[in-house]
């Protein structure tokens, strides 16, 4: 016996991905520190946008087997193709691979030449950002009310007779049909009966015999041999009727013609049988949260500052979207001005000048009352700077911050500095110390120290915080 | 035979007698090159349910017509045809239908599609020793490839795998792919129950005890889970603490003891000792570990066990596959199903497939820069080119044999009994024991084989053998010697146990050749080995006078002379009191 399936129609069975992802949790290490370096070295913005390839070497991946060691030891391989030797002959070694060989299953799992080194494992951006903000915590993540309710979502409400093919509820559609088609053949079966019993009484009347063993409590064995009687012996009486007999003979057929319709068996589904699921939309809360980004763009905040502005910003950004459903972004650059700019005018624009810091946060003010009213909204805002500040604009500046911060949720105050007292920080550890909920600040002096302060501002304190979701495959 | 052979061209003819293209129809599906080509039945044949309806079960049953004219017993066939990325599955996974898990297998499967994003080549079949035997197909083979690979792999291999008797002996085609089954959902649940990196240890474990999982020349007839299954549910029940005192080797208390009496000098002779399955040994008799991880390491020792003689039969097992697909296809040729100009294709690809380069032989190819570079393609024997040369040559020996092959086979050369000679030769012999037997003189010549002897601490070969009337008994053995796995793979042994003292387990490694353990791996698996069986464990390398050569212990800081003094002391004590 031969069976032929053809399997191709079929979805591969994805019978791996279990274990690609036994290998993943085994990896993390591997994985979170190709991320974190890859984070370092390229622009957040576009980084891992549509997944991140990482490269794990096979020698972390192997298990120890015994096998018979190299070094010592007499072998004796046979080969194909001998041209010239003969008994006794001797031949050089060849150089580095062990010239073939038998190849035994010790030695197969030695590296072969030209083996791929690494397997390599893909991760989806949602994978990445779980790693990259693992064990990262947002403070204060959602105030009272800090919600709207532009989305909603659809929820079972009940049944209806109309409604999309899509939703038809076919358990309790065939249920109706079923029920119905017993109901109408139960009915219908009674009343063929009693008609029968009508006509039965009437040919009897006219012919010699009759049934012996009538039981009208068998409906279905009954009707089928009235159903006999009369066609046998209906014809031989056929012309013996009276006329107010035969009338009534006739219209119990009419009759009869109508219920076995009606008892027979329909293929037509009608409308009343049809049950639709039906749907209703409710709204939903929707988390929502707009953040500031600020930044200095003065003479003194060169290139690789504003690289370094921007990879925090970058990173915070997704941190972000990866809490709230809905992010709002505004771009907020100053020099002794303040104004709101789109994001490629925010990172690549060239603007030099002096520096006022207390115009970007009075610019943001402006936009909190115009636009984003704190009772609906969760505000969060981002600096990034060089510390440089005029004296006198530092005394505004904090009294401006007194004013906004109760507003908001989080102030995040990088200085692109190297370390050395700018005349900045130490206004803004006073107004630390008083906001010690909500104001963060740390110091960048390169690339690399991003991860380490992106971890500062979001450690883990403890206070119950909605839980971001990991991938399966993470250990806890 | 010639009698026999008209019948079944007969039986052939007149089934496709019941076909609107009659005899052409293979070599129309040929040149339409589809394998989907239409069948159409005659009108008056239209209502008979026994004839096959698609190309390929028509190709299957002609197949089967011819194959059961030459006597061979098969296990029913599941011939599946699938896509490339399915193929890339099964291959991840040996063929099997089922993925265990763990992630080794993960890395196999990716291993798989990185390699085939690079170099997209797959094999054309896979077929695995289960009843039914699956086979796997690609999509896109030619219509006479599919012929070829049904031929080759559901009848060849699948007739050694139910004849072998490797196979029989040590495989159970019926329960493989039910065992495997139970034991996926039996590790998924033991990781919900006990946590995965638990089971994940236990497995690790097991990938490390990697050719010490098997019974080496005979799998005991008791070597089912399912009664350590019934044992398992009552203790989960009763929610015991895993914990068993080590029993003795198998031995029972009382039996001990009479022992002891009997022989009150020296120490007991165990039963279980000088087992060389010490995966098995240490799920039977490790003392702390819970019932759960045995359970997976007896299901891990089965699963080594069914491809086992996989390792041992590879040059007989391809070569037979060859000849049978070989006999078959000829057999088309000859009836005129198939065209000459198939048959050619037919022969290029079969070429191709048993060529063996020669030790030395390089090929000329185009590095990525352009340029012209040559690399050695010698990979060692191809199993395929050898099995099938030694079959062809039994053919020759059996009907027209020159005076030296009546002087090496005296058993049955012309004896004219060519097709019963091979399939004994197949059916009745692993690699090691049928290139013993059956590689004759031509077959060396042929392949001018030569033997190099591999002194590690010589700068160069020395040549031990050749192709000449001195050589081909050394040359033989020697070529026997390559293909016996069990010489190759260290030969370890459970030897003792410290069951009165600190219950160190001793491994004992019969050291071949002078050929001693990898010291660096080693203790890497002793490690492991500690970690589950709870107590030291050392491996003594012992050489063919039973001279201790070296030895390995799981820790270093393990005074191993100390603990074999105490136990010996404690054993003299409890004989004492006796």
């Amino acid at each position: 016996m031969t069976k032929v399936i053809d399997r191709r129609q079929e979805r591969p069975s994805g019978r791996h991905l279990d274990n690609e992802d036994r290998v993943k949790r085994r990896q993390s290490d591997v994985i979170r520190d190709h991320i974190r370096k890859q984070v370092n070295n390229s622009s957040i913005k576009t980084f891992g946008k549509d997944g991140v390839v990482v490269p794990i070497p096979k020698r972390n991946m192997r298990l120890p087997v015994i096998h018979h060691g190299n070094k010592e030891g007499v072998d004796s391989v046979v080969r194909p193709g001998n041209k010239k030797f003969n008994t006794g002959d001797m031949f050089p070694k060849p150089r580095g691979g062990g010239g073939g060989g038998g190849g035994g299953p010790g030695e197969a799992s030695n590296d072969g030449e030209g083996e791929d080194p690494y397997v390599y494992v893909k991760l989806s951006i949602k994978e990445v950002l779980s790693i990259l903000f693992e064990g990262a915590e947002l403070p204060n993540l959602s105030k009272e009310g800090g919600w709207s309710l532009t989305n909603t979502e659809s929820v079972p409400d009940g049944f209806a007779t109309k409604g999309p093919q899509s939703r038809m509820d076919l358990s309790r559609t065939f249920a109706n049909k079923k029920g119905e088609e017993m109901v109408r053949g139960r009915v219908a079966e009674k009343n063929i009966l009693r008609a029968l019993m009508v006509q039965y009484g009437l040919v009897k009347g006219y012919a010699n015999e009759e049934i012996s063993d009538l039981d009208i409590y068998k409906p279905v064995n009954q009707i089928s041999m009235i159903e006999n009687y009369l066609a046998r012996v209906r014809p031989t009486v056929e012309g013996k009727f009276s006329p107010v007999d035969k009338d009534l003979l006739e219209k119990y057929d009419i009759k009869l013609k109508a219920l076995n319709k009606l008892g027979s068996v329909s293929d037509v589904w009608r409308e009343e049988q049809m049950n639709f699921r039906r749907e209703r939309e409710r709204p939903v809360p929707v988390r929502q949260a707009v953040m500031f980004c600020i930044m200095d763009v003065s003479g003194s905040m060169d290139e690789q500052r504003k690289e370094i502005a921007k990879s925090f910003l970058g990173l915070l950004n997704a941190f972000l979207e990866t809490k709230y459903e809905k992010l709002d972004v505004v771009f907020i650059r100053h020099t002794t001005i303040a104004d709101e700019v789109d994001e490629d005018t925010f990172f690549y624009d060239r603007k030099t000048g002096g520096t006022l810091v207390s115009t970007a946060i009075q610019k943001m003010k402006e936009i909190i009352a115009e636009r984003y009213n704190p009772s609906v909204w969760n505000i969060y805002a981002a600096q990034a700077s060089d510390g440089d500040n005029w004296d006198e604009d530092n005394n505004r500046c904090l009294q401006l911050l007194d004013e906004e911060l109760p507003l908001m949720q989080g102030y995040f105050y990088v200085e692109v500095a190297e370390n050395s007292e700018s005349n900045l920080w130490g206004p803004y550890e006073q107004c630390m110390k008083r906001h010690a909920d909500k104001f963060f600040m740390a110091r960048a002096s390169s690339p690399a120290d991003i991860i380490p302060v992106f971890s500062h501002f979001f450690k883990k304190t403890g206070a119950p915080v909605a839980k971001m979701e990991m991938p399966a495959w993470m250990p806890n | 035979m010639s009698e026999e052979k008209k019948n079944y061209k007969e039986q052939i003819a007149e089934l496709l007698s019941h076909y609107e293209d009659g005899e052409q129809i293979f070599i129309n599906a040929y040149k339409a090159k589809n394998w989907k080509y239409p069948v159409n039945l005659k009108e008056e044949s239209k209502g008979d349910p026994s004839l096959p309806r698609t190309w390929i079960d028509l190709s299957v049953k002609v197949i089967s017509i011819i194959v059961s004219e030459y006597g061979l017993d098969c296990y029913d066939n599941e011939i599946q045809i699938i896509t490339a990325e399915q193929m890339n599955e099964a291959l991840a996974n040996v063929g099997l239908p089922v993925s265990i898990p763990h992630w080794e297998n993960g890395v196999k499967s990716l291993a798989q599609k990185r390699e085939y994003e690079e170099n997209p080549h797959l094999p054309f079949e896979i077929v695995i020793n289960s009843n039914p035997s699956i086979a796997y197909l690609m999509e896109d083979n030619p219509p006479w490839m599919q012929q070829l690979v049904i031929a080759h792999a559901c009848y060849g291999h699948n007739a050694f795998f139910k004849n072998n008797y490797m196979f029989k002996d040590h495989t159970d085609a019926n329960t493989i792919i039910d065992d495997l089954i139970r034991f996926r959902d039996f590790i998924y649940e033991c990781e919900t129950k006990y946590g995965w990196q638990e089971v994940e240890t236990v497995m690790d474990f097991c990938s490390a005890m990697r050719f010490m999982d098997v019974y080496r020349d005979i799998r005991p007839k008791q070597y089912q889970t399912t009664e350590e299954q019934k044992t398992l549910k009552q203790e989960r029940v009763q929610d015991k603490i895993f914990e068993k005192p080590i029993k003795k080797f198998g031995i029972s208390k009382s039996e001990l003891n009479s022992e002891f009496n009997e022989s009150a000098q020296g120490r007991p002779e165990y039963a279980h000792r000088d087992n060389e399955n010490v995966l098995m040994f240490i799920a039977d008799n490790a003392p702390h570990v819970p019932n759960w991880a045995r359970e997976i390491m007896r299901m891990r020792s089965k699963i080594s066990q069914y491809f086992w003689p996989q390792m041992h039969t590879k040059v007989f097992n391809e070569g037979f596959a060859s000849y049978t697909h070989y006999l078959i296809m000829t057999d088309l040729h000859e009836m005129k199903l198939m065209d000459d100009g198939t048959y050619l294709q037919f022969t290029k690809s079969h070429g191709g497939v048993l060529y063996q380069p020669e030790f030395d032989e390089t090929r000329k190819f185009r590095a990525p820069d352009g340029s012209i570079k040559e690399r050695p393609i010698y990979n060692g024997i191809n199993p395929y080119a050898l099995g099938f040369a030694i079959f062809d040559d039994i053919k020759r020996i059996s009907m027209e044999p020159t005076a030296e092959d009546k002087k090496w086979f005296p058993e049955f050369a012309g004896n004219g009994k060519w097709w019963e000679n091979i399939k004994y030769a197949a059916f009745h012999h692993n690699d090691h024991e049928g290139i013993t037997q059956y590689l004759s003189p031509k077959v060396m010549r042929d392949f001018k084989f030569f033997a190099t002897i591999d002194d590690k601490s010589e700068q160069s070969y020395e040549i031990g053998a050749i192709h000449d009337r001195d050589g081909y008994e050394n040359l033989r053995r020697a070529l026997a010697k390559d293909n016996k796995i069990t010489d190759m793979l260290p030969e370890i042994r459970v030897h003792d146990c410290h069951e009165r003292t600190d219950r160190a387990l001793i491994l004992r490694h019969y050291v071949r050749n002078g050929k001693v353990l990898d010291d660096v791996v080693t203790p890497d698996v002793l490690m492991y080995m500690h970690q589950l069986w709870g107590h030291p464990v050392v491996i003594e390398s012992v050489d063919e006078d039973g001279e201790i050569l070296d030895v390995i212990t799981s820790s270093r800081d393990y005074d191993y002379e100390r603990s074999c003094m105490e136990e010996d002391v404690s054993h003299y004590f409890s004989v004492l009191k006796m």
